[in-house]
């Protein structure tokens, strides 16, 4: 019972949120470890943070170019002050297409008009919740997934998540573990039809969080017919764009095919954000883009509530027309720099008897940690999970990511190699810690 | 076939057609404005807007101040950071609010939420407090954008408790504000099954510039009590009273005894009225209420600052010598400048209207340019004056209930805007016209309606 519930009296949808987080299978954090963040000098028996998806490995070089850009000329300007249109601030939408174009590989270039400025992709992701489905109805998400998609669809717009399960052993005809295949998407589909649910859209997360894996352009082909079958949306979530590491893989966005090969664009909708791919997710900006206007009416009135700053959008854009900096230094930089810190942790998990999922894009690993559990449930799994953060590292359960097997994580790597080689040296720990 | 999606489904489904559907006149205002700016050299034929409530007379100030500032850059402002608004700001929030609203005890930091402006605070709040189909009371006129926040996500209904410039039992002031008006809709309303849950209050009040004392403040407090509503005190113009001497209470300077139920009142404040600065999407809760914190932050994820702004504002809100010295007493003289020209005009264009002592606007009455006082005839006389180069609000926007007001934003800078020039030309244009003799037959909502058919189907919609 919730005891403030009488006193306070909130709104039931406010009590059934609490309650929901309350009971929800999510790392506890307080109580185990409380002993502050993890800092080299300042703070070394603190927790290293291996849950929160951020690429910390590019600060110097965004420090650097900031400080110069923001320092001369004087920043401030009227306009700053003011507020700007709801769509976010033109020279803001023009210098994000312009980026995107190139970092996309888009076959037309992106129409700075068809974007709408968030305060972050969670909102833009919730804002499509609300927009597309009405209160009550559900998408279709292929799981283990970023278990924050289901709290920004069902806190307020009161939309369901329909899980597409993957799985590590492979079905007749798939080639991969945890392949997305368009079966797969129709047999959830089919399910859930049958249990009364009224499915709207399908979301793809593209690279795909946690698994780090990148969709093939027959891969998006035959979900785009899938969802055309049943007249459903689809939201490609494209927030880890540009951080594919691996050599010889390329990204297939959306952006990519052309509209005659799109069965119908009225149902095609991109999220994206500068969290991930720039490595700014202080910064609070991401967009939305759609190619149906009367959704880009929409959502134009629900990000009224999403606006970031204007002086900040205004600084953004400025930074942003470096597209040249950006895509000739940073992006390789970042690349290259994940690329090494993927392959010294990889190595260092294998060597402790941990494989992981051959992802190739991410800030983040699919771990196998199943060896390690005293049974293959979700009991066994939180123990474990419990073991690490006493031995002081967070990582994510594969349960919160509502996956089908125990005992996998996903562990955030983008980070220094001497934070890693710690990080590291205290997983042994609590593997071998009873 | 059970859960199958109906072949006539619209791409979007009945939210997202309602979302669509759902316009805001003061939205609008702004948007078509935008669309043709007056600029004294590049558009000098453009749309004045003194419509959108906005300060901007004193960002020589706030330049000088932020372009000092030299806050650097570093690692924790490229990350996500606590959700709630980092510690160092909601200290300096707490700080500020402390001194300003006259606390008798330091404000808790840890009472306090910070989102991205003052809507978003009360949307929140909405979805904390109501469900949807459930209802808030507000007084009217009020702010539109009141109506928005709890109309297009949480779903809750606005009721709104008319207040009239003509005086009535109890009343003083025109559209003074009473709880016994509002014990009486209340009463009406849940005899009709209305589920009310809270009310909103906005103390300075906008549109009107009035400013409300202890008394009122404690009779809504008491009223709210007696059938267990949420109070929200919205005081987002808390500081932009600019004349000496008015009366006003700040709920966050009541003694804790003289609060009935603090579980139940919130606080909302902005940088955006006070602070000039709407663009820097501040927005500020108070709140005892630990549960209604903590459902909150299931979604201040989605409407946090930028780390980098939150330092910014951090340190702003700390430099109490130089807002209490150089900011506000400059901001007040220019308003108190402002407000003068503004209403000399409307004197000497014989335009009766409220003098108040807060706000950036005035409440005027236009109801002699006006064939009659309907809704369709208020609309046409707002589009003849954008055609005619101004942009103000008309109190369809305020979801008032008495015709031919209009609010009047005067915190213009005038060297850019001649307030009283542009209000001057426009005001002796109209006169000119409605002198002569078939003005009022002419342009009559009919004529209008017949000129500008697309324009009309437009704001059919703002018209409910």
């Amino acid at each position: 019972m919730s005891s403030a519930s009488s006193s306070s009296s909130l709104s039931q949808r406010a009590e059934a949120i609490l309650s929901y987080e309350a009971n929800r299978v999510v790392p506890a954090l307080g109580g185990i470890v409380d002993q502050g963040k993890y800092d080299a000098e300042k703070n070394p028996n603190g927790l290293i943070n291996m849950g929160t998806a951020q690429n910390s490995l590019m600060y110097d070089l965004l420090r650097e170019k900031l400080n110069c850009s923001m320092e001369s000329p004087k920043t401030w300007s009227d306009e700053m002050f003011m507020y700007s249109p709801e769509e976010g601030l033109p020279e803001l939408r023009d210098a994000i297409a312009k980026l995107l174009t190139v970092t996309s590989r888009a076959v037309t270039p992106l129409n700075p008009d068809k974007m709408i400025i968030f305060n972050g992709a969670d909102a833009g992701l919730e804002a499509m919740g609300f927009v597309l489905c009405d209160s009550g109805e559900a998408v279709l998400l292929p799981v283990p997934f970023y278990y924050g998609l289901h709290s920004n669809l069902k806190v307020r717009p009161n939309v369901d998540v329909v899980p597409i399960p993957l799985t590590k052993e492979l079905r007749p005809g798939e080639t991969q573990p945890f392949e997305l295949t368009a079966e797969r998407a129709e047999e959830a589909y089919q399910k859930a039809v049958k249990e009364g649910v009224t499915v709207r859209a399908l979301f793809l997360v593209n690279p795909n969080n946690p698994l780090g894996d990148v969709y093939s352009r027959q891969q998006v082909l035959d979900l785009l017919k899938f969802a055309k079958r049943h007249d459903l949306h689809v939201v490609f979530d494209e927030v880890y764009m540009s951080t594919v590491f691996e050599d010889g893989v390329s990204h297939n966005s959306i952006f990519q095919f052309r509209e005659d090969e799109i069965p119908d664009m009225q149902k095609v909708h991109f999220v994206w954000t500068f969290s991930k791919d720039l490595a700014m997710s202080g910064m609070r900006i991401a967009v939305n883009y759609t190619w149906n206007n009367k959704i880009h009416e929409a959502l134009k009135s629900i990000a009224h509530f999403h606006g970031t700053p204007t002086g900040w959008q205004a600084h953004m854009a400025k930074l942003l027309t470096d597209t040249d900096w950006f895509v000739n230094v940073f992006l390789p930089t970042s690349v290259k720099n994940l690329k090494e810190a993927h392959r010294y942790f990889t190595q260092g998990l294998s060597q402790l008897g941990v494989p992981c999922h051959k992802g190739t894009a991410g800030l983040y690993v699919w771990a196998d940690f199943s060896k390690f559990l005293s049974a293959p449930t979700a009991e066994a799994e939180m123990e474990l999970n419990q073991k690490l953060l006493r031995a002081g590292v967070q990582c994510t359960p594969s349960v919160t990511c509502q996956g089908q097997e125990r005992g996998w994580f996903r562990v955030v790597f983008a980070k220094d190699k001497s934070i890693l080689e710690t990080a590291l040296a205290r997983i042994k720990t609590a593997l071998q810690s009873n | 076939m059970a859960g199958s999606v109906p072949p006539e489904m619209s791409t979007l489904g009945k939210r997202g057609d309602r979302i669509l559907n759902t316009s805001f006149l003061l939205t609008e205002g702004f948007r078509k404005c935008s669309a043709n700016l007056y600029h004294a050299e590049t558009n000098p034929n453009g749309v004045i807007n003194l419509g959108t409530s906005e300060n901007r007379l004193v960002f020589d100030l706030l330049k000088e101040k932020l372009n000092g500032h030299n806050v650097k850059w570093e690692d924790y402002m490229f990350t996500y950071d606590d959700f709630k608004g980092i510690p160092e700001l909601r200290e300096a929030v707490a700080g500020f609010l402390t001194e300003r609203a006259k606390s008798p005890t330091p404000i808790d930091p840890k009472k306090i939420v910070v989102m991205n402006g003052g809507g978003m605070c009360m949307e929140a709040l909405s979805f904390a407090i109501c469900d949807p189909g459930d209802a808030v009371m507000v007084a009217s006129p009020y702010y539109g954008g009141i109506q928005f926040d709890n109309e297009m996500r949480p779903e809750a209904k606005v009721i709104r408790v008319h207040f009239y410039s003509k005086l009535e039992p109890g009343q003083t002031e025109p559209f003074e504000i009473t709880a016994s008006k509002f014990e009486s809709v209340y009463q009406e309303q849940t005899q009709k099954g209305m589920k009310i849950r809270a009310v909103f209050f906005v103390n300075p009040n906008n549109p009107l510039g009035d400013v409300y004392p202890k008394q009122l403040v404690l009779d809504m407090l008491q009223f709210c009590h007696r059938h267990s509503l949420h109070l929200i005190m919205n005081e987002v113009y808390m500081n932009t009273i600019f004349k000496e001497g008015a009366n006003f209470q700040s709920f966050l300077g009541l003694k804790p005894e003289e609060i009935p139920d603090p579980q139940r009142v919130h606080f909302v404040w902005a940088a955006s009225k006070d602070l000039s600065m709407s663009g820097m999407r501040f927005g500020v809760i108070h709140t005892q209420n630990e549960s209604i914190i903590a459902f909150i932050r299931n979604f201040t994820y989605f409407q946090t600052l930028p780390t980098y702004i939150q330092k910014v504002m951090a340190c702003l809100l700390s430099d109490r010598d130089w807002l209490n010295n150089v900011y506000f007493p400059t901001n007040h003289k220019r308003l108190r400048e402002a407000h003068k020209v503004t209403t000399d005009t409307l004197d000497a264009m014989g335009v009766p209207y409220l003098n108040r002592p807060s706000g950036l606007y005035v409440y005027a009455n236009f109801k002699k340019f006006m064939p009659s006082l309907t809704k369709e005839d208020e609309m046409a006389l707002f589009y003849r004056f954008i055609n005619d180069g101004v942009y103000i609000a008309p109190s369809l926007a305020f979801f008032a209930d008495e015709r031919g007001w209009f609010r009047i934003i005067f915190s213009r800078p005038f060297d850019e805007v001649k307030i009283g020039t542009s209000l001057e030309t426009l005001l002796s244009q109209l006169k000119t016209e409605i002198s002569s003799s078939d003005w009022l037959e002419k342009n009559t909502a009919e004529t209008w309606k017949t000129e500008n058919p697309q324009l009309y189907k437009e704001c059919k919609a703002n018209m409910k």
